[in-house]
């Protein structure tokens, strides 16, 4: 009898020793399975598409290795040391360092939600309250996000075998799988970072801000390495120039997981160890507790707002900037590698008239229209997150502070709506700017209404996200970032596949991509923009009447 | 508008469902105004789902909520203007100071007396320059408890709002709740803590499973409970149990103590002829009205 109830018991224990690890994965597994397709579908329509432009091993040659000694290039792109002829080389040496890098800011979000952003909130003070302790807790935690990340890696190698066993080029299972185990290591690194700032900074916020800091440093580190030449043993010193020189499908060094396991170890011991010492709450790198009182922000909702979002936005702007100068920079390089040989020239013109219908400028003019695709594609993405924000208003309940004063819902939702908007446009306008700037100093003949202000244009799609995201806000609130971000997710997919899959037109209109006039490449269409700007404006209308009219749904 | 200017709150009708879950069923309620009402239900029983329904935070199914003789539900802007809510979990902007907060709150409400924000600021020992992620529950409760009282609006709708204050706090919001008062206004005060209702309330509204049961001054609701009868004896008291009206007899050792509905004279000879040494009756507490008001109802008595 005795035995039965011991035995009993240690099944009690075991379950919830079991728990937090548990809870961790089911939290984190839709987005491990969301970015395992995401990454499977970017990486084959990389190889897929290179060859179905370019099936003369010899034009590819000369094109990719034309793009490869650009600099600028060489900030995100990956190895060039690689055969990135071939379509597998090609996927790897394109697209796994931006997937690497994209991994590591998803997990790190994650590791900082479970590990800090649950100290924040007091929940973790009831998982604390159970058998675990905290570094136990911890060491749960990272296994719950460890099976998600494990998920992640087994998707991503089998729809690649799967993909190159069907498709035009091979991909093996073991390559995949090596593939896909390099791709996710981003990701496996930014756990471990994320678990070290969790334990130094005092809120999450600080673990996000300490933890990015460090993977840009080190991903900045690996593009000084694969820039310039001289430099290039500083890729041995960084993390993510490891990950580079672990090589899928291309005399493959896994020597490089060694150091790459041994950092994470390290750095996960450590986090571990800390976990064990510190009082709950307590950090490293102490927070300051008071502040001088700033007022001038606090009148209007829109004030409170801007006060609130200013640093996410201004990060918006920086990466949008950002992005637009590397376009520009790199513009007369690609132009002229492009337009070396007569075959590509036309290749290239018949894709821009197949996106934009009305192609007919030069190369290095037409090129510059990257930028703004690159702009619409981070706008749609920032005003998704906004809604997002304006959810996470409602669900706290820090909304009814606001709505039982004398201030109406429809008020406090199109002031919010003001400043994303306006946001938009100035980020629009500068980056558009600064892509004009860049390509006229580099002797680049393009007009400045013609850049700056046709591309204005991209705002038509971003006022229909938005308008589709606010109207359903205003009915279902909690779908409205789900629908948003599954449309972002289509319309890059459909546009990423388009090109290499020869999609039929009606399946290309489905994405909102495809209703950006590529200035300078073509001219803005401002009829397309009005239709989609005053369809986006009704959403809104729609979706404040609906907000108007429902009941507030705290969590 | 209203017939009756008296009442502040007029709840005609109110219900609200979930699907088929009704959190709240035909709920007929005046605030007076001046007045304190205790708002009174367990978990569950439709407390906030009033409060948000007279904000107009949630709609109702059906029937109408009218403040200061205007209908909450349309005209809005102007019914809150000369309202201030304290919710029952303070959820603030973490980035924000203490006095930041304040200073929003003032300006989204529209109406503030500095004077006395800082004098409640000092009463309630609140420490105004610290950011509000480094505040306890109670402090973020502090703060939405100042907002609320230093905009001197004429109906403060609060929801539990001394929960996570210490008892000293407690004992300010008490005096403080009692001043506005004094000063005309009216507060509708929704709370699980029965001596603050006792200590503070005129009247008394008492929810279950989303319906009103009781209404009224607590020295009405006094007689519908029972009065506690305590008595000593020299020898063994004698057996009262077969007297109408007697419930809940306890005998120890020489002391007996029941309960009584209605008459007492039959129980007063039947422990009279016991030759009593001490007796004591008691009317019950609120604790006592409350506890047997749910016991009845959900058949545990």
């Amino acid at each position: 009898m005795s035995q039965a109830i011991a035995l009993r018991r240690a099944k009690i224990l075991s379950a919830s020793q079991r728990v937090i690890t548990q809870f961790t994965f089911r939290r984190a597994v839709i987005g491990a399975l969301l970015f395992g397709v995401f990454a499977s579908i970017e990486s084959y329509a990389q190889g897929r598409g290179i060859v179905a432009a370019f099936p003369n091993v010899a034009e590819r040659a000369k094109i990719i290795h034309g793009l490869a000694n650009n600099a600028a290039l060489s900030l995100f792109y990956g190895d060039k040391s690689a055969n990135i002829v071939s379509p597998d080389g090609y996927m790897v040496y394109r697209i796994m360092p931006i997937l690497v890098l994209v991994g590591a800011i998803w997990m790190l979000g994650v590791t900082t939600k479970m590990l800090r952003g649950q100290e924040d909130s007091g929940r973790w003070e009831l998982l604390l309250s159970g058998q675990s302790a905290a570094r136990s807790a911890t060491l749960k935690t990272l296994f719950g996000i460890a099976g998600a990340i494990s998920i992640a890696l087994l998707l991503i190698a089998l729809l690649l075998a799967a993909a190159g066993h069907s498709g035009k080029f091979i991909l093996t299972l073991g390559g995949s799988f090596y593939y896909a185990l390099a791709l996710i290591f981003g990701a496996i690194l930014a756990v471990a970072i994320g678990a070290l700032t969790s334990q130094i900074a005092a809120t999450r916020r600080y673990a996000m801000l300490y933890g990015a800091s460090v993977i840009i440093l080190f991903f900045m580190l690996r593009s000084l390495g694969n820039t310039v030449d001289s430099l290039a043993w500083i890729k041995n010193l960084t993390p993510f120039g490891w990950i580079d020189k672990l090589r899928p499908f291309y005399h493959p060094q896994a020597v490089w997981l060694l150091p790459l396991g041994a950092f994470t170890l390290i750095t996960i011991g450590v986090a571990l160890w800390l976990a064990g010492r510190r009082d709950l709450g307590a950090s490293l790198i102490a927070d300051n507790e008071s502040a001088k009182p700033h007022f001038k922000l606090l009148a209007s909702q829109i004030g409170l707002d801007f006060r609130l979002s200013r640093n996410v936005l201004f990060g918006w702007l920086l990466g949008s900037v950002g992005f637009a100068a590397l376009i520009a920079s790199i513009d007369k390089t690609v132009a002229k590698t492009l337009t070396s040989s007569g075959a590509t020239k036309g290749k290239i013109a018949q894709t821009f008239t197949n996106l934009t219908g009305n192609y007919s400028a030069q190369m290095e003019i037409a090129y510059l229209s990257a930028a703004g695709f690159l702009i619409v594609t981070l706008l749609l993405i920032m005003v998704t997150n906004y809604i997002g924000a304006v959810r996470d208003e409602e669900a706290s309940g820090r909304l009814d502070n606001m709505i039982a004063s004398s201030r109406s819902r429809g008020r406090w939702l199109l002031e919010r709506l003001v400043l994303i908007i306006s946001a938009a446009v100035v980020i629009s306008l500068v980056a558009n700017f600064v892509v004009w700037a860049i390509a006229s100093a580099q002797g680049v003949s393009v007009s400045f209404a013609t850049l700056v202000l046709g591309g204005l244009n991209i705002l038509g799609p971003v006022m229909l996200m938005l308008g589709l995201g606010v109207m359903i806000y205003g009915f279902k609130p909690r779908l409205s970032v789900i629908v948003m971000y599954a449309l972002i997710a289509w319309s890059f997919t459909v546009d990423i596949i388009a090109a290499a899959l020869k999609l039929s037109q009606t399946l290309t209109q489905t994405s909102l991509l495809h209703y950006v006039s590529l200035v300078p490449a073509a001219t803005a269409n401002w009829r397309t923009f009005t239709i989609l700007t005053l369809l986006g404006i009704g959403g809104i209308c729609i979706g404040i009447i609906g907000f108007e009219n429902r009941d507030i749904q705290a969590e | 508008m209203s017939a009756d200017p008296n009442f502040v709150v007029e709840l005609k009708g109110l219900t609200k469902q979930y699907g088929a879950m009704v959190a709240l069923n035909d709920l007929n309620l005046d605030v007076i105004k001046g007045e304190i009402l205790g708002y009174l239900g367990p978990n569950g029983s439709g407390k906030t789902t009033t409060i948000r329904l007279m904000l107009g935070l949630i709609k109702p199914t059906s029937g109408s909520v009218h403040i200061f003789g205007r209908n909450a539900l349309i005209e809005k802007a102007a019914v809150h203007a000369s309202l201030a809510y304290v919710p029952g979990e303070a959820n603030l902007w973490p980035a924000l100071t203490g006095i930041e907060t304040l200073h929003l709150l003032a300006k989204v409400h529209g109406s503030v007396d500095e004077t006395y924000r800082k004098q409640l600021i000092k009463r309630f020992e609140l420490e105004p320059n610290k950011k509000v992620r480094t505040y306890s529950k109670g402090n973020k409760q502090k703060i939405t408890l100042i907002a609320a009282l230093a905009s001197r609006a004429e109906l403060l709708i609060l929801d539990e709002p001394t929960s996570g204050l210490d008892p000293l706090m407690e004992q300010v919001f008490r005096e403080t709740a009692a001043e506005a008062r004094d000063r005309g206004q009216t507060i509708f005060l929704s709370s699980h803590i029965l001596e603050e209702v006792e200590a503070l309330c005129d009247r008394i509204a008492v929810l279950r499973s989303g319906k009103l049961v009781e209404l009224g001054t607590l020295e009405q609701m006094r007689h519908l409970s029972a009065v506690t009868i305590e008595a000593s004896f020299n020898g063994k008291p004698p057996l009262i149990n077969h007297i109408k009206g007697v419930s809940n007899v306890v005998i120890r050792d020489n002391l007996l103590t029941c309960q009584v509905n209605g008459p007492i004279d039959q129980l007063l000879t039947a422990l009279a002829q016991a030759k009593p040494l001490t007796l004591l009756s008691r009317e019950p507490s609120l604790e006592e009205l409350f506890l047997a008001l749910y016991g009845e109802k959900s058949g545990k008595s």
